[in-house]
C-alpha cells in the first residue's frame, strides 16, 4: 500500500469557501468583544449598578417614617427601653435633659476660650513655641532652635 | 507567512482580522485532515473545523509564545475533537449502539470515502486502537510530524508517543493480518 494515500475526499472548492463561511461566526464573536475589551467601563457601570441596589435595599428596608433622622428613631427606641425595662425608678427624659444642658455649657466655655486666644494675637514663633509645649515637646523645640537655659 | 508574523497581526486590534484570515488560510487543510481523520465524516469535521477556529480567534490573548502558534491550534483541534468523540460515545452508550460500528457503517455509505475493500478495512483496523493512540498514529503516519512536535500537541513526552506509535502500528498489522494476507510497512 502507497504510504500517505489519503482516502478520504472533501466537497468541491470546501477549503476556498472555508473562509466565507468562518466570517459570520468571528463577527458574531467580535460583537462579544465589546465587553472583553471595555473591561474598566463595566467595573465602574457594575460598581454604579451596585452601589444603587445597596441604596434600594436600605430605602426599601427603612421603617415607615422614612424622613425621621435614624439617629432620632434609635435614640427614642432607646430611651423607650430604658423606660421600659431597665432603671424604671429614674426620670430618663431629665437625665438626658441635665446632660443636654451640660454639653451646651461645656461648648459656650470652649467658644470662649478660643476668642480668647484669638485677641491675644501671637506671632508664628510663639505659636510653634505653644504647639510644642502643649505636645510636651519642648525639649525638641529647645534643641531645634539652639536655645539654652 | 510565519507563525510569528500572524500572531503579530492577531495581537493587533487592528490587524486582528487580516492575521486570523492569515492564520486561517496556513492552517484550514492540516487542522481539517487531523480532525477528518478521527471523526471520519466530512459534516463533522467541517463543524468541529469552524468551532476550533471561532475558539482560536475568541483565545488569542490566552496564546503564550511557550509554543508555535501552529502547534496551539492542533493542540485546540486536538482537544475538541476528543471531546466530540467522548461525547458521542456516550450519547451512543445511551443508544445501546457502538460508535466504532455506527462510524464505520456511515463511512461505507459515504460518497467522500474511497471505498474500495483495502482502505476500509484499514479504517477499520485503525478504529480499534483508543482515541489518543489513534491520533498519534494519524499525526505521524499521515502528517509525518516529528514526535517533538506531537507531543507539544498532546501535552506528552516523547518516549510515551514513540510507544504509543510502535504499538498502535504493530495493532494495526496484526488486525490487517487477521484479515488479509497484506503487508505493511510504517514509517519509525
Amino acid at each position: 500500500m502507497e504510504k500517505k494515500n489519503n482516502p478520504f475526499k472533501v466537497p468541491e472548492n470546501y477549503f476556498e469557501d472555508f473562509e466565507n463561511r468562518i466570517s459570520p461566526f468571528v463577527s458574531k464573536t467580535k460583537k462579544r468583544y465589546f465587553f472583553t475589551e471595555n473591561k474598566e467601563v463595566l467595573r465602574y457601570a457594575a460598581m454604579l449598578v451596585l452601589l444603587f441596589a445597596i441604596g434600594g435595599i436600605i430605602y426599601l428596608t427603612l421603617p415607615e417614617g422614612k424622613n425621621v433622622p435614624q439617629t432620632n428613631i434609635a435614640s427614642n427606641s432607646l430611651i423607650d427601653t430604658i423606660k421600659q425595662n431597665l432603671i424604671p425608678n429614674v426620670d430618663v427624659e431629665k437625665e438626658v435633659s441635665l446632660l443636654d444642658t451640660e454639653i451646651n455649657t461645656k461648648t459656650q466655655q470652649n467658644k470662649t476660650q478660643e476668642r480668647k486666644l484669638d485677641e491675644l494675637k501671637l506671632n508664628d514663633e510663639e505659636i510653634k513655641y505653644l504647639e510644642y509645649y502643649l505636645q510636651g515637646d519642648i525639649h525638641d523645640y529647645l534643641t531645634y532652635n539652639e536655645i539654652d537655659l | 507567512m510565519t507563525d510569528k508574523e500572524i500572531f503579530e497581526l492577531l495581537s493587533d486590534q487592528r490587524t486582528r482580522e487580516r492575521g486570523f484570515s492569515a492564520l486561517v488560510k496556513e492552517l484550514k487543510e492540516k487542522v481539517y485532515w487531523q480532525i477528518r481523520r478521527m471523526v471520519l465524516s466530512h459534516e463533522d469535521a467541517d463543524d468541529l473545523l469552524q468551532d476550533v477556529f471561532v475558539k482560536v480567534y475568541q483565545n488569542i490573548e490566552n496564546f503564550n509564545r511557550d509554543s508555535n502558534l501552529s502547534t496551539w491550534v492542533y493542540r485546540i483541534a486536538f482537544n475538541h475533537t476528543l471531546n466530540f468523540l467522548k461525547v458521542q460515545k456516550r450519547k451512543s452508550i445511551l443508544k445501546f449502539s457502538n460508535l466504532e460500528d455506527s462510524m464505520l457503517e456511515n463511512l461505507k455509505a459515504d460518497n467522500l470515502f474511497d471505498s474500495s475493500e483495502i482502505e476500509y478495512k484499514f479504517q477499520k483496523a485503525l478504529l480499534v486502537l483508543p482515541k489518543k493512540q489513534r491520533a498519534v498514529f494519524n499525526l505521524r503516519y499521515y502528517d509525518e510530524l516529528p514526535f517533538s512536535d506531537i507531543a507539544r500537541i498532546m501535552d506528552v513526552s516523547e518516549s510515551s508517543l514513540k510507544s504509543s506509535y510502535h504499538f498502535a502500528t504493530k495493532k494495526i498489522q496484526e488486525s490487517l493480518l487477521n484479515d488479509d494476507n497484506i503487508k505493511f510497512e510504517f514509517i519509525n
